[in-house]
């Protein structure tokens, strides 16, 4: 008995914690990520309002990225999820950079070339 | 020895939560969370196909994107940015509600999603209706520079072909069409979840696929982040001009 105790130490934990790896967010947290979110919504606004040329897009860009990664550390609970999730998460990203890189790499470059049959 | 462990595990946990295959709690909810996040990869790679097709043809076509951008209304766009935020607060509210086992909230935080999702649709339908009206739907119904010939001239006057601005709209309908699709897949699942909560199976310690349907309605508020700004922010902020 005593040894089946020990056996099961591995996944033991603290006495009234909830399951190991599972993270309860109270609410207070998620109305200060709702605030930020605004806050990054408005910025979103005044970015585009003001006349960068060529900047917009990457600051719009920028400014949609923190937006999804607030949303995903907090709201999806990455920033409490193990390393494998996230590294699950990264890797989709990941995939869809590689499909931009290559693929623009041969698009926007192909007029560089002045041969016949670009 | 095993019996008494899985015995051990049974009675800390609750009864029955623990599918056969896992050792406990917490390997089944490591696993569960790791199998939607393999899903939503696979989201991301679709979703970033049209993606990568919206950011060839803005390159391929500067003038006419931003030509058929000016004809979407930035408030509604804006709007209903402010609405699938809200909404992600709610679901996390929800999946809080589910943790703490309060049925009442978790039942009402999905409700108050539900009709958030409802919004969202019902300003898109009107949205698409106005595009339909003015003829501005390629394939279906594609007539607007046919009646408005100041705009057709100002286009010939900058170079731009009409049909530059049709692939636009082509990216347009596809992005937001899909992911359309996938709200009304969201409502679905939240009117089910609704359903079975109020029968209080998500309060009885299994809180787990709340987090997932969560999880599914994050990603989707994500992508929607992302198209917001690509879609109607190009000629600058003008919140209250609609194109037409």
């Amino acid at each position: 008995m005593a040894n089946a105790h020990v056996g099961h130490g591995a996944h033991d934990h603290a006495p009234g914690e909830h399951d190991a790896g599972h993270h309860i967010i109270e609410p207070p947290t998620y109305y200060k990520v709702f605030g930020i979110l605004m806050i990054l919504l408005i910025v979103t606004l005044a970015a585009a309002a003001i006349d960068l040329g060529p900047l917009n897009l990457p600051i719009a860009m920028l400014i949609a990225i923190v937006k999804a990664g607030v949303v995903m550390a907090y709201f999806m609970h990455l920033k409490f999820n193990s390393a494998l999730v996230r590294l699950f998460a990264f890797a989709g990203v990941a995939w869809l950079m590689i499909l931009f890189h290559l693929t623009l790499n041969d698009y926007v470059s192909r007029p560089w070339l002045q041969t016949p049959g670009q | 020895m095993v019996s008494d462990a899985h015995a051990h595990g049974a009675g800390h946990h609750g009864h029955g939560l623990v599918q056969h295959q896992f050792d406990d709690m917490p390997q089944q909810r490591e696993s569960f969370t790791l199998g939607m996040w393999l899903f939503l990869a696979t989201e991301i790679m679709m979703f970033g196909g049209l993606f990568f097709a919206y950011s060839f043809y803005r390159w391929k076509l500067p003038g006419a994107f931003n030509e058929g951008a000016s004809h979407l209304v930035q408030l509604w766009g804006t709007g209903n940015t402010f609405v699938l935020l809200f909404s992600s607060l709610t679901m996390a509210m929800a999946v809080h509600a589910a943790a703490i086992k309060n049925k009442q909230k978790l039942v009402m935080w999905l409700g108050i999603t539900f009709v958030l999702g409802l919004v969202f649709l019902g300003v898109k339908a009107i949205e698409w209706g106005t595009d339909y009206q003015e003829g501005l739907i390629p394939g279906v119904r594609w007539n607007y520079y046919d009646h408005h010939h100041e705009a057709a001239q100002h286009l010939a006057e900058q170079n731009i072909g009409v049909h530059d601005v049709m692939m636009f709209f082509v990216v347009y309908f596809c992005m937001t069409g899909l992911h359309a699709i996938h709200m009304i897949i969201g409502l679905g699942l939240v009117a089910y979840f609704m359903f079975l909560g109020g029968k209080g199976h998500f309060t009885n310690g299994n809180d787990q696929p709340v987090e997932i349907l969560g999880l599914y309605w994050h990603l989707v508020d994500i992508i929607w982040i992302f198209l917001f700004p690509l879609l109607y922010l190009i000629p600058g902020l003008n919140l209250f001009k609609g194109g037409h």
